[in-house]
C-alpha cells in the first residue's frame, strides 16, 4: 500500500488520491441537469412552433428610413425628409403624439415647429415673398410688315453714303 | 478686322506720339482754339481738312487688311463696323464720341463730349467733311444742323444741299423740315 492508498480518518467511504484533489467537480456541476434545458425548443414545444413556417412580412420589424438604428443614428439626423413624419399630421387639429419608442422631446416639439415655418413660407399674405406670374407666348403674329421695300436698310456704309448724297435729287429731276 | 496699323503710340523716349505710323501733336484745346479763332475762313478749312484726313485714313487703316483699298473696303463695310472705326480714330484725335444717325436717308453725325465746345462746332464740321471723303473717296459736304447741350448734329449730303440748308437755317427753318422736304415723297417715313 502506497501513501496514496491509505485510509483517511472520518471517511472511510472516500478512497481518494491526494496527487489528484483538482480532479474532482464541484459538487454544484455534479448535479443532473434538467429535462429542459437539454431538449430543443421545438421538441420541447410540440406543436405550439412549426419549423418549417417561414415568417410573415408583416410579423417583421421593418427597419428605419435611414437604415440605422437608434443607437448608431447622428445626432441630430432625423431620417430620410423626403419621408413624411406621421407624428406632424394634422387629423381634425389633433397632432398625432410621437411613438412611444421614441425619446420624449425629441420629434413631438421640433417636427411640429418646423411644420408651422413651412405654412409661412408658402403664405400668400406674406410680404417678403413676390407672387410670380408667368407669361405665355401669344400663338397669333404680332408684327406684320406693311411693305417689304419699307424694310430695307443699306447692306453697307457706302449705300448709306449714297441715298444721303443724293438727297434733293427728285425736287431736281 | 482690327488690325495695330491705328493704333496710336507714345514713345516717351524719344518724345514722339504716333498714330499709324503718323506723327501726332498733343496740345492743348484752349491753344488750338485760340490759333482757330485768329485764322482766316481758308487757313480754317485748309487746317480742319487736313486733320479730318488724316482721321479717315486712320480708320481706313485699322479696317483694311494688307493690300486692300482702303476707300472700298470702307465702303463694303457695314455701317456699324464703319461707324465703329471712325470713331474710334475721332476719339483718338481727342475730338469726342463719334455717333451715326439716319433721317429716312439722310446721314448724319452726332458728337458729344467734344473739348472745343460750341466754338469748334466749325471745326468738327470741316473735320467731318475731310474724313468722310478721305475714308469713301467720295465728294461729300458737312453741315452743322443744331448744337443741344454737349451734342451736336452734322448732316453728310452733297454740295448743293448742304448749301440750302445752310440758307434754310439762317431763315429760322427748323431742319427737320429741311430734311423731310428733301427726303423726297418715295422714301418719307421710312426709318
Amino acid at each position: 500500500m502506497s501513501d496514496d492508498d491509505q485510509d483517511w480518518p472520518n471517511s472511510p467511504e472516500t478512497k481518494v488520491s491526494r496527487s489528484t484533489p483538482e480532479l474532482v467537480p464541484p459538487a454544484s456541476s455534479r448535479q443532473p441537469r434538467a429535462l429542459k434545458d437539454e431538449l430543443p425548443l421545438d421538441d420541447a414545444l410540440p406543436g405550439i412552433l412549426d419549423p418549417d413556417a417561414e415568417p410573415s412580412p408583416a410579423s417583421e420589424e421593418r427597419p428605419p428610413a435611414s437604415r440605422k438604428v437608434a443607437s448608431v443614428r447622428a445626432e441630430g439626423t432625423r431620417g430620410d425628409e423626403r419621408v413624411d413624419d406621421y407624428s406632424t399630421w394634422e387629423i381634425d387639429g389633433l397632432t398625432a403624439e410621437p411613438p412611444p419608442t421614441r425619446k420624449a422631446g425629441w420629434l413631438g416639439v421640433e417636427r411640429k415647429a418646423q411644420a408651422e415655418e413651412v405654412r409661412v413660407h408658402l403664405s400668400p399674405s406674406s410680404p417678403a415673398v413676390p407672387e410670380n406670374v408667368r407669361r405665355v407666348l401669344p400663338e397669333d403674329e404680332l408684327v406684320a410688315l406693311g411693305s417689304p421695300a419699307r424694310a430695307h436698310r443699306p447692306a453697307t456704309f457706302g449705300e448709306l453714303l449714297d441715298a444721303s448724297l443724293a438727297l434733293g435729287e427728285d425736287e431736281e429731276g | 478686322m482690327y488690325t495695330n496699323a491705328g493704333t496710336l503710340s507714345f514713345d516717351l523716349a524719344e518724345g514722339l506720339v504716333r498714330l499709324g505710323g503718323e506723327a501726332r501733336l498733343v496740345v492743348p484745346a484752349s491753344a488750338l482754339m485760340a490759333l482757330w479763332g485768329g485764322a482766316s475762313p481758308a487757313a480754317r478749312r485748309v487746317f480742319g481738312r487736313a486733320l479730318g484726313e488724316s482721321i479717315g485714313r486712320a480708320a481706313g487703316k485699322r479696317l483694311a487688311t494688307d493690300g486692300a483699298d482702303l476707300t472700298q473696303v470702307m465702303l463694303d463695310a457695314s455701317p456699324e463696323a464703319a461707324l465703329s472705326e471712325l470713331a474710334a480714330a475721332w476719339a483718338l484725335a481727342g475730338l469726342g464720341a463719334l455717333d451715326l444717325e439716319r433721317w429716312g436717308r439722310a446721314l448724319v453725325f452726332v458728337v458729344s463730349g467734344s473739348p472745343l465746345g460750341a466754338d469748334g462746332d466749325e471745326l468738327c464740321e470741316i473735320t467731318l467733311e475731310g474724313a468722310v471723303c478721305v475714308a469713301s473717296g467720295k465728294s461729300a459736304r458737312v453741315v452743322r444742323l443744331e448744337r443741344a447741350d454737349t451734342r451736336a448734329r452734322f448732316l453728310v449730303s452733297s454740295a448743293g444741299v448742304t448749301a440750302r440748308m445752310r440758307a434754310e437755317l439762317a431763315r429760322g427753318t427748323l431742319w427737320a423740315e429741311v430734311l423731310a422736304e428733301l427726303d423726297g415723297p418715295t422714301s418719307r417715313g421710312d426709318a
